[in-house]
């Protein structure tokens, strides 16, 4: 058994192009065994007309591009609210946003520069509760493009890559969702994992609440709400200025909305905590002191300055302590860990999943 | 190719010749075909082996051609390298033969550059006058050269039969209306012989909405089918003729009384017209579409190879590795049950 399995494993390096890839409602990202990484922001365009299409010269657009160019465009973002948006739409909608599904993995995968001879497999991470209408719609429009795919859980992902598999608490803050996760040595079952919606999008709704208020007849767009969000963003008490700039009738007009920004990047600290608590009081009594002091911080939202101080303030507060580390790459733990998972994973296996 | 080169002649001469011929063939109703040659890669041959070998590339060439076709044909040089031969009392359907044997011709020459020996490929465009609209030279020769346009673009090596007649008859007919010069030098195939009218557009219509709408939609027509290469323009050129007449009909009923009337039921027409057009622009993006693919094709990224062993496997020597095997183990399990769930005809 042992040479058998080593022989699969040599087998590995000859012809085999393995990919982990996130799926993220906001941004797509892979890392692939051939050093590339790539990440682009998950959004699809189409030209909506000839007119369109011959001024863009494409069929499909992706990532930032499709969304500068979004008014030509039919624009998708086809994993909003961390699940693919079929569940919620019907007919036409529901065909498209699979449609765009298909497209941003094939162009990820494109991004990652496989050679044309070699296998691909890849371990695609999808949202820890993600159902299994989405996993089949992903794991079809994967299929389209690579030889052998998996699925395993986001913030599983994120532990298996920084090698914590033993009392984790994982708190993968997305754009649509934020999974938290208790990892203790084996697979995550249904009751260790939460998912929450006070993620990304969240923080741009309540934004786009406070600043109607504050910025008092500003014109702004969700959009450039998130540029600001996605620049600004802390929760601390010393953070920089935030200084907007919002046409009023037309003419650019400055605001300050320091206030606004730390206050709403806050608003989604009680509820992950509130998640925490639930995981840890469900944990085995022996090991929740353990599991309290290694809280893994990922995902596009841990980019929150002062985000992880502010976790471990309100740990200690409600829940006698806790320690809050957060990881060195959130824009590609998911996809790293993934990848690690996909070089660990026997060859048999990826042979019997094709 | 030298427009003086022995044998060949100049690009005015071969120009003169060639009109001459073929105000002919239109006038006794003779098939005439017309090809433009190429030869494949000739930039980066001239780049690497210098004026000389290009010389000696090109009387090989025009050897070749003198074997194929007859005496009585023309074969002269144009811009850009290309040859143009008119070949006369030859269907289009003898078209391709011919232009087969010439490729399967230059396939087997060799040249000699140092120590070492080239192959060469053609690419040859076609068009012919058997077409049936009314046919200027110009218009001849242009369609020969989108064929070779598209064969070169198609990695050579290749005949094309181009069939763009409309879209440069089109072209050259506003331009000799622009330059005030009479639409009469090519009577149309099967056209009277003597004092024929042109049955094409007029040439200068009155300042008119209806006339600018129509003009409008030529130019449209014109970028689609420029931009596109497409097989719909016969479609289109129907709508577009139609509208015309239209146009002409409005006019010589300046002083009708029922003209709103037949103003509401060309407008009926146009919209008819207009929605055909959209139909076959969309044909067109999918032939847009084909392009883009070949044209892809040909700048394939070779990628990167897999770098396994720079990344960690999962091997005895690793931490926790019975762990880790028990946990890629669950994770497969799990994905083989998602599978057999998946599978059609498995309840829900």
């Amino acid at each position: 058994m042992a040479a058998k399995e080593a022989a699969a494993e040599e087998n590995k390096d000859h012809g085999v192009l393995y990919m982990g890839i996130d799926l993220g409602s906001s941004r797509t990202s892979v890392s692939a065994s051939n050093g590339v990484r790539e990440t682009i922001a998950s959004y699809v365009g189409y030209p909506k007309d000839v007119v369109a299409r011959k001024l863009l010269k494409k069929d499909v657009l992706f990532g930032d591009e499709a969304l500068e160019k979004r008014l030509s465009l039919d624009f998708h973002r086809p994993l909003a609210h961390g699940k693919l948006k079929f569940q919620s739409a019907a007919g036409k909608e529901a065909e498209d946003a699979v449609r765009a599904t298909k497209d941003l993995l094939a162009e990820i995968i494109r991004r990652s520069r496989p050679r044309k001879d070699e296998l691909i497999y890849a371990v695609i991470g999808v949202p820890a509760q993600a159902s299994i209408k989405n996993k089949e719609a992903i794991l079809n429009a994967a299929r389209e493009s690579v030889d052998s795919v998996m699925l395993c859980s986001e913030p599983f992902a994120v532990a298996y890559g920084l090698d914590m598999l033993d009392d984790v608490l994982v708190i993968d803050i997305g754009a649509g969702t934020t999974d938290l996760c208790r990892m203790h040595g084996t697979m995550p079952e249904e009751s260790d994992q939460i998912t929450i919606n006070y993620a990304g999008d969240f923080i741009d709704d309540e934004l786009m609440k406070a600043f109607q208020k504050t910025c008092k007849g500003a014109a702004f767009s969700v959009q450039m709400v998130k540029t600001v969000k996605e620049k600004y963003a802390s929760v601390s008490d010393e953070m920089e200025r935030a200084l907007v700039t919002f046409p009023v009738s037309g003419k650019p007009t400055q605001f300050d909305v320091t206030n606004d920004v730390r206050n709403c990047c806050r608003s989604i600290i009680k509820p992950i905590v509130d998640g925490l608590q639930k995981l840890i009081e469900t944990f085995d009594p022996e090991f929740q002191e353990k599991l309290r002091s290694r809280v893994l911080l990922a995902g596009g939202g841990s980019l929150i300055r002062g985000l992880d101080y502010a976790i471990e303030s309100y740990m200690h507060e409600h829940l006698g302590g806790g320690k809050v580390i957060r990881i060195e790459e959130p824009v590609y733990g998911g996809a790293n860990g993934a990848l690690k998972i996909a070089h660990d994973m026997p060859a048999e296996y990826w042979e019997k999943l094709r | 190719m030298p427009g003086s080169g022995p044998g060949l002649f100049s690009e005015a001469e071969v120009r003169r010749l060639m009109r001459i011929e073929f105000e002919r063939s239109q006038r006794y109703k003779i098939p005439l075909v017309c090809f433009v040659i190429a030869v494949d890669r000739m930039d980066r041959l001239l780049d690497m082996y210098g004026q000389d070998f290009k010389n000696d590339l090109l009387r090989g060439v025009q050897s070749l051609l003198r074997q194929t076709v007859r005496e009585s044909d023309l074969t002269g040089s144009v811009v850009d390298d290309k040859v143009v031969v008119l070949v006369t009392h030859t269907p289009p359907e003898g078209a391709r033969s011919l232009a087969n044997r010439m490729l399967e011709g230059a396939r087997k020459l060799s040249f000699r550059a140092g120590a070492r020996t080239i192959k060469i490929t053609l690419s040859i465009g076609g068009s012919h006058n058997q077409h049936g609209t009314n046919l200027f030279f110009d218009t001849l020769v242009e369609v020969a050269e989108g064929g070779l346009s598209v064969a070169q673009g198609a990695g050579g090596d290749r005949y094309v039969h181009s069939e763009l007649y409309e879209f440069f008859q089109a072209k050259h007919e506003r331009e000799r209306r622009e330059r005030g010069e009479p639409l009469t030098e090519a009577p149309a195939f099967d056209a009277p012989l003597e004092g024929a009218q042109s049955a094409s557009l007029p040439a200068a219509l009155p300042a008119d909405p209806v006339a600018d709408l129509a003009d409008a939609h030529r130019d449209v027509l014109r970028d689609i089918v420029a931009e596109e290469g497409t097989k719909a323009l016969q479609s289109a050129r129907k709508a577009q003729e139609a509208l015309v007449h239209a146009i002409e009909d409005m006019q010589t009923k300046g002083g009708d009384p029922n003209l709103a009337a037949e103003l509401e039921s060309y407008k009926r027409q146009i919209d008819v017209l207009e929605r055909r057009i959209a139909k076959l622009t969309q044909l067109l993006a999918m032939t847009e579409d084909d392009l883009r693919r070949l044209i892809d094709a040909k700048s394939i990224d070779p990628g990167v190879a897999s770098i396994y062993k720079t990344v960690q496997g999962l091997d005895d020597a690793t931490s926790n590795a019975k762990a880790k095997k028990e946990l890629m183990k669950r994770i497969f399990q799990a994905n083989l049950e998602l599978k057999e769930q998946l599978k059609p005809g498995t309840p829900g």
